[in-house]
């Protein structure tokens, strides 16, 4: 199934015509400020399936295990949409709250679990990592 | 408040905005800082307003509460760890896979006030 999503304001637009590599939750500080909640959930592909148009923003910032992390942003409108990290080249995580679609997601692993705020509860089922 | 609303989920990248709101009296915000603006489908005025260097939200306004500014509570650090959400607003996108406590009391739109 083609998944497709955009900015608020259109400007960047993608399609993607694979399976996540993987699906995860995040509660690190870096990732809770950049959301302006208690986490990110983002779904990881291929960097060669995600087919993305018009122009993003970035800003780097170095990890706790020192690689370096790529966040993407619509210049126009702040959505928050890709990120890259050093760790994993060839990957780009897409933010699952800019998909048009988004039913098939589900988190397979929650990352930083110990920076999670106690307001912001997760499911029990899923599989738990302090930190990464 | 946590917030479902499409807008607020492109803004996050997440199922939701969590924010507090807080009078204008009472909040100083440093630094530069660019604003999207768009009409709600109840007519009133959002302005979201996000860092240009690495796109953090910073704070949004709307017209339906004047004088106010509602700050996306990660932002606020360490203070954070109190905050208590006391209702999901926009529960009519609210996503199947978004877990939040089953019972915060949910609005299919905004809460009137």
């Amino acid at each position: 199934m083609t998944k497709t999503g955009q900015c608020h304001c259109g400007a960047v637009t993608f399609e993607i015509d694979a399976e996540p590599v993987r699906m995860a939750q995040c509660h690190c500080e870096a990732c809770r400020r950049l959301s302006g909640t208690g986490h990110v959930v983002h779904a990881f592909f291929r960097r060669e399936d995600v087919k993305i148009s018009g122009t993003t923003k970035s800003h780097k910032s170095i990890s706790d295990a020192g690689n370096t992390r790529t966040r993407h942003f619509c210049p126009e409108c702040g959505s928050r949409l890709f990120a890259e990290n050093t760790r994993a080249p060839g990957a780009i995580g897409v933010s699952v709250g800019v998909f048009d679609q988004s039913d098939w997601f589900k988190p397979e692993v929650i990352l930083y679990y110990s920076q999670r705020p106690k307001w912001d509860p997760v499911d029990d089922t899923i599989e738990k990592h302090e930190f990464m | 408040m946590l917030c479902a609303c499409k807008d607020c989920q492109k803004a996050s990248g997440t199922g939701h905005s969590a924010l507090a709101l807080f009078s204008d009296d009472t909040t100083q915000i440093s630094g530069e800082t660019k604003s999207y603006c768009v009409t709600a489908d109840s007519g009133a005025t959002v302005e979201r307003n996000f860092c240009p260097t690495c796109g953090t939200p910073i704070f949004g306004t709307t017209s339906r509460v004047p004088a106010h500014k509602l700050l996306p509570v990660s932002m606020l650090g360490e203070v954070a760890s109190a905050y208590r959400p006391r209702s999901l607003i926009f529960a009519r996108s609210h996503l199947v896979w978004d877990h939040i406590d089953p019972d915060l009391p949910q609005f299919e739109k905004y809460k009137e006030s």
